[in-house]
């Protein structure tokens, strides 16, 4: 079985991140915490722009991080994937290329076939010749899926994938996305601050605050005995916007 | 605003416009197809568009990667970094002469550089066509520099995270993100760079003289004729305007088109 398996401890700027859990293949694990709680720092560290001072990080028996051995994979080898709030999708490229980009810079040579196949399954093919700057935030938001998903990564993060689109648009993109992760076989990592989310797509939830570990649980351990006042705030949809 | 400010505003726009308006209303209209084919002057445009593009190419390829420096010195503790930044700076501010002077005291040949050249290769700059693209390169470089350096500055770097975590190695992530990302500002600094040489007087005469054919570029040619020929010292002038209006609407296209590509 192919966990993954983090433990690590960073600083930056006079805020430290002291962060354990570790993620079965296939599910999902919802990082919830309010502004500020370390979220972004996670984030950061897992997928590798951010740097982590002590611990680890595995995939299976795939090392991305272990600071004792000096082992720090840089972003391009760890196959973390992040579909990123504001999804960045290259404004100079066509929404085929960037798709594309990820087989591409591997150096496959289907990569325009295969990013073909994923914009056909995630049934956005029509939009292949558009720039990111003709998209609606949704479809901005599925290309950027594709994309990462493209990369073929063995983790993905969600970064408050929905935060950025309108209510109206929200639902149904959640559960668009929430089906086709239905086939991704590695680890899904989703960063959020809203209920719904968590309620949509995650197996378990791991609540940050202050870049401690204050609860985790499934939703309904925590909905049954929330550990703080952030968390019950959380819960009755009151939680930090 | 008060009423009163149209006033100077007015002498101001007059100073500005009317000497241009002058010029083109003196133009010697009819005996310029005459004037511009003479071998003198055909030859003066040649070397100066030669080496203003050389001078572009030579920028680009020294500052492109000098803008990259400038603007990850945001990094760095403040004197090295304000030092950096007066450094590039100092080219914009300097009199063109004084850069000329400068530079005939290094790569002269009893210069710093210019005299063990001289000794050990036999190789002297100054008064050479080589020459000039120094010197204008020296005046017009920083005009790129800076423009580069505030395209990159402007830009996201979180499309570099966004591709590092798709795979993209450091390089390939500068060559299919980072590059194009800056391309108009890019541009935009080669043209104007291009253009500041075009114009360079100060410091090609002093560094390079005016040896008609080698050194003697546009803005030389015309200060010379000027004295002898003053209807060919027009024509050069218009020659030279018309090349600064192509660069200047240019310009804004490409502006135009950085921004909403």
């Amino acid at each position: 079985m192919n966990r993954l398996e983090v433990a690590i401890r960073l600083a930056r700027g006079g805020f430290d991140l002291d962060v354990s859990f570790s993620l079965a293949e296939r599910r999902t694990i919802a990082i919830v915490g309010p502004n500020g709680a370390g979220k972004s720092s996670l984030v950061g560290a897992l997928a590798g722009f951010v740097e982590v001072h002590e611990g680890r990080i595995l995939v299976g028996d795939r090392v991305l991080t272990d600071i004792a051995a000096g082992i720090d994979l840089p972003m391009d080898k760890r196959r973390v994937g992040v579909v990123f709030q504001d999804h960045l999708l290259f404004p100079h490229l066509t929404v085929l290329q960037n798709v594309a980009f990820g087989p591409r810079a591997v150096g496959r040579e289907d990569a325009t076939a295969h990013a073909a196949a994923w914009l056909d399954r995630l049934g956005i093919a029509s939009l292949a010749a558009q720039r990111p700057r003709q998209l609606s935030g949704g479809q901005a938001q599925r290309v950027a899926l594709a994309r990462t998903l493209a990369a073929e990564p063995s983790v993905l993060v969600l970064d408050e994938p929905f935060a950025s689109l309108d209510v109206e648009v929200r639902d149904e993109v959640r559960a668009e996305v929430a089906l086709h992760l239905g086939s991704f076989t590695g680890h899904t990592i989703l960063v959020s601050h809203d209920i719904d989310d968590v309620a949509a797509f995650a197996d378990e939830v791991l609540v940050i605050e202050s870049g401690r570990v204050s609860q985790r649980g499934t939703l309904a351990d925590i909905q049954a005995t929330p550990a703080t006042a952030y968390i019950r705030r959380l819960l009755s949809g009151r939680g930090e916007n | 605003m008060p009423p009163a400010l149209w006033i100077p505003a007015g002498i101001a726009l007059g100073l500005l416009v009317l000497p241009l308006l002058g010029l083109i209303i003196r133009a010697p209209w009819a005996q310029l197809p005459e004037l511009l084919s003479r071998p003198t002057v055909l030859q003066a445009l040649g070397l100066s568009v030669g080496t203003a593009g050389l001078t572009a190419v030579l920028s680009l390829l020294l500052g492109v990667p000098l803008a990259f420096v400038l603007a990850s010195s945001v990094d760095w503790p403040a004197v090295p970094r304000r030092l950096m930044r007066a450094l590039v700076t100092v080219p914009l501010v300097l009199p063109p002469v004084v850069g000329g002077v400068a530079l005939l005291l290094l790569l002269g040949r009893r210069g710093l550089i210019g005299q063990p050249l001289d000794d050990w290769f036999g190789i002297t700059i100054p008064f050479t066509t080589a020459a000039v693209v120094i010197a204008q390169t020296f005046v017009a470089m920083p005009f790129l520099v800076l423009s580069v350096e505030g395209a990159l500055r402007a830009s996201d770097r979180r499309f570099e995270i966004a591709a590092g975590t798709l795979g993209a190695s450091r390089f390939t992530t500068f060559r299919r993100v980072t590059l194009p990302l800056i391309a108009p500002g890019i541009g935009a600094g080669a043209l104007l760079c291009f253009t500041r040489a075009l114009g360079e007087f100060g410091a090609t005469i002093t560094f390079a003289g005016s040896f008609p054919g080698v050194t003697q570029t546009l803005p030389i040619a015309t200060y010379l004729e000027l004295q002898r020929d003053p209807d060919a010292a027009i024509a050069l002038s218009l020659v030279l305007i018309v090349v600064s209006i192509v660069v200047l609407v240019s310009l804004r296209d490409r502006w135009t088109a950085g921004l909403s590509s």
